[in-house]
């Protein structure tokens, strides 16, 4: 069986790259729509490695919480490396300008590997080491609901109310009702029986935050 | 925003070596008084899209994340917050403290002095903002209700940044001022032995006093800027020793005006909690009881340092970034009807070249008197340039004099290169400030930043919209600046752009009342089209054959003007083609729109509109 997370790259860096493209023009459609269209159309920019960090630090994590920290670095200075290919406000001599704000394959690797790694941490709500538990520290509420889906295992034992909780924790409303049924349907529907719940845990955090709803500017 | 230590060490030898160069007393400088403007009737507030239940859930959020830089506080979104309209939750939103930090991350935006964030990794804000003053008293001013337009002013109070310390704050206090004290006293000391005063000597200790002075800062717990804010109290020996003034140096004078000063300093920090700032509501400022105390500018070493001047660039980064920030002008090399005649030496004869220095030079005379790291210059024989280019004082400013009898200098900002009654002149830098206070252009760009900041920079706009905007916020500003601002935001909030969760960026959802899409031009330009050009190219006077008012598929093809030659519509291509040429002839019986003023934005817009499209044209064709 194909892994769950390989599914959600391939989904969401689908969306991702679509966002991305410049679609052709539409002379001829009928709606009133298309005679006020300019041009091509462009994705929103990132939201940044600095407000994905916050908002992971508001909904999900603690206010101790830095993304920056898992590439070495802190979402908090301006003297980053890696941290700067995700979307930020950079110098230009006197003015400061968001760079990197639009998706590349590049850029995508880093954000699904730092996600990931967040979602690995998160999953360790599931089987709590002393180091993981001297480490991390998490939103109460939010681990209070990641611990309810830790105790669901195996086939059909998940369903939408447990895992929704969770998912509207990480996106709040950035994203449409449609859109989160979509993405909750496709975990309960991918879940492998044997799946550790901690994997399981992680997947869901994966898709929730490695998604455009999420990383993209509103 | 981070500079730390080393902006501090680098703004100190600035700071001397700047002094170290000027010369011998002159000039001085006129005012312009500005009349106060007559209120009008204030337009209502309106709601006029109505939002779903999950569609306002959803505003509901980034509504808040917009206005506080949170999420909506309650995690369920009550029956109550869906009833409630969205004008009222807007209001509500705005009294929140944070509101206040989120005006002040704006105003940075619009200045292109953002950061990623003003808060550093503690919640606290990052100390160094206090380096654009301008930001946080026009953040400050909205917030308490008192205005918002202080964002185009000159001057400002002096806000301090203190930062937390391990050691004992009051202790650290106690011995900055007590190390501070004595290199005053040091200094009053050696000068007070010295019988005959002996300049040289003076000038050359082996720890020059000169130098000595600017340590008076450095033990304070609070950040860079301060050495540049207050460096001018301790300047006056540098001054001495460089030549800059032939008044002998005293001691027990300087003394005087220093100790007050310091005193001042000490006071306001001892108010403060260190390292506890954690709303721009909350910076402390000076005591203005310190009465000598320069007025603290937006114009700070920050500012002069990032944008040097030198002998080829005469001040245009300077003034590069007053028009591309204020003004929204981005200087794109439109061709211009070039005036009757130029200033000899002047770098702007060809037109090619004229279509920025139009503008562009007349605006960096306002900085003409500022030398290298913006050291003032008026006062001296000689200026010294950022590349340490030396120039005869008059010469150098000479560049900017006028050869028309009306005014002393060529300075201020130019709307028409041919019409001298659409500018606005000036000659000091307080000129500029109230030039860009008064200018319905940089209000126009702060409502469309605002816009890119709230909604997002890759959004269109319908310039019409635009306009609407602007309008209001004019209108209702002549009553009260502060709501004048907060309405506008409110207009934005409540837009369809910003409320709807998929928008495309290349589609305008917003129109100004009254003005539907149908078969209107392109949102981009079709208000430009209307104010400038559809008075003689409408359906019922086509002039030329060609119809600026419509849009549509003419003739079965795709979207254009309907334009028509020996009763043939023309193509796409060529009809846009002809557009861009009569916008951007220099022959002034051809350019359009004929004898009507046209802006440098609205300009800009119709170029960069055509230019793309015939580019897009282009590539399509090419790809076939």
């Amino acid at each position: 069986m194909i892994s769950i997370r390989v599914a959600i790259i391939a989904v969401l860096a689908l969306g991702f790259v679509s966002c991305g493209r410049a679609p052709k023009k539409h002379h001829h459609q009928k709606t009133s729509v298309p005679l006020t269209e300019v041009a091509n159309e462009e994705p929103a920019n990132f939201r940044g490695y600095l407000e994905v960090s916050e908002i992971l630090k508001e909904r999900v994590m603690n206010k101790e919480f830095d993304l920056g920290s898992y590439v070495g670095e802190s979402a908090y200075t301006n003297y980053d490396k890696v941290l700067d290919l995700l979307g930020g406000y950079k110098s230009t001599g006197l003015e400061e300008e968001f760079r990197n704000g639009t998706a590349n394959p590049l850029n995508m690797l880093l954000w699904f590997k730092l996600l990931s790694a967040v979602a690995d941490d998160v999953g360790q709500i599931c089987e709590p080491t002393e180091e993981a538990t001297a480490k991390l520290k998490f939103e109460d509420e939010f681990a209070a609901n990641v611990a309810k889906l830790c105790v669901k295992q195996g086939e059909g034992a998940v369903g939408l109310d447990d895992i929704n909780p969770v998912l509207d924790q990480i996106l709040a409303s950035d994203v449409p009702e449609e859109e989160r049924l979509a993405i909750s349907e496709f975990l309960v529907e991918g879940l492998d029986a044997d799946q550790v719940p901690s994997e399981f845990v992680s997947d869901v955090v994966l898709a929730a935050s490695f998604n455009p709803y999420f990383l993209i500017q509103q | 925003m981070k500079v730390s230590r080393t902006f501090r060490v680098t703004a100190l030898v600035a700071i001397i070596l700047w002094t170290a160069q000027c010369g011998e007393e002159k000039k001085k400088k006129k005012k312009i008084s500005e009349k106060p403007e007559v209120s009008e009737e204030v337009d209502p507030l309106v709601e006029d899209y109505k939002l779903t239940d999950e569609e306002k859930i959803f505003w509901l959020n980034k509504a808040s994340r917009s206005i506080t830089g949170k999420d909506w506080p309650s995690d369920k979104v009550s029956e109550g917050d869906l009833e409630k309209s969205r004008v009222e939750t807007i209001d509500e939103l705005m009294k929140d403290e944070e509101f206040a930090n989120r005006v002040l991350d704006f105003n940075l935006y619009f200045l292109g002095l953002k950061p990623n964030s003003i808060k550093t990794s503690r919640g606290t804000l990052d100390p160094d903002l206090i380096s654009a003053p301008n930001a946080i008293t026009s953040a400050r001013d909205l917030y308490s209700g008192r205005g918002y337009f202080s964002l185009f002013d000159l001057n400002h109070p002096h806000y301090l940044d203190v930062y937390s310390t391990d050691e004992d704050y009051e202790q650290v206090l106690d011995q900055a001022m007590i190390h501070a004290k004595d290199i005053v006293e040091s200094i009053v000391s050696y000068t007070s032995q010295t019988t005959t005063f002996q300049k040289a000597v003076f000038c050359s200790e082996d720890q020059p006093i000169a130098e000595r002075s600017f340590e008076i800062f450095t033990e304070f717990p609070v950040s860079n800027y301060l050495d540049e804010t207050f460096g001018f109290i301790t300047s006056e020996p540098a001054q001495y020793c460089s030549g800059t003034t032939t008044t002998p140096f005293d001691g027990a004078t300087w003394a005087g005006k220093v100790l007050p000063k310091l005193d001042a300093l000490d006071k306001a920090l001892r108010n403060v909690n260190p390292g506890s700032v954690t709303s721009v509501m909350d910076f402390p400022i000076l005591d203005a009881s310190a009465k000598e105390l320069k007025p603290n500018s937006m114009l700070n070493l920050r500012f002069f340092l990032n944008l040097p001047n030198s002998s080829t660039n005469y001040n245009r980064r300077r003034a590069s970034y007053i028009l591309k920030r204020y003004f929204c002008d981005d200087l794109t090399p439109i061709n211009v009807v070039a005036p009757q005649s130029h200033a000899e030496d002047k770098h702007a004869s060809d037109p090619s070249c004229q279509s920025c220095h139009y503008k562009l030079d007349p605006m960096a005379g306002f900085f003409r008197e500022r030398g290298g790291a913006g050291f003032d210059f008026s006062q001296a024989m000689e200026i010294v340039l950022d590349d340490q280019t030396t120039i005869d004082h008059d010469v150098y400013v000479g560049h900017w004099r006028s050869g028309s009898p009306d005014r002393e200098w060529e300075v201020g900002y130019i709307r028409s290169a041919t019409d001298e009654s659409m500018n606005s002149y000036g000659s000091t830098l307080e000129d500029l400030f109230k030039i860009i206070r008064s200018s319905r252009e940089v209000k126009q760009c702060l409502v469309k930043r605002m816009f890119s900041y709230l909604v997002s920079e890759k959004q269109t706009m319908d310039s019409g919209y635009l306009n609407y905007l602007t309008d209001q916020l004019e209108t209702e500003a002549k009553e009260d600046e502060a709501k004048a601002v907060k309405n506008t935001m409110t207009r934005i909030l409540l837009s369809k752009s910003y409320s709807q969760n998929s928008v495309k960026s290349n589609q305008c959802y917003d129109y100004a009342p009254g003005e539907i899409a149908g078969n209107r031009p392109p949102c981009e330009v079709a208000a430009i089209f209307e104010r400038h050009c559809t008075s003689c190219h409408n359906a019922k006077n086509a002039s030329g054959g060609l119809n600026l008012a419509e849009w549509s598929a003419v003739g079965g093809g795709e979207p254009s003007f309907p334009h028509k030659k020996a009763n043939a519509q023309v193509s796409k291509d060529d009809t846009l083609a002809s557009i861009l040429e009569r916008i951007t002839t220099t022959n002034k019986d051809k350019r359009m729109p004929l004898n009507i003023f046209i802006s440098s934005a609205d300009n800009e817009a119709l170029f960069r509109w055509l230019t793309k499209n015939l580019q897009e044209s282009k590539t399509e064709g090419e790809e076939r």
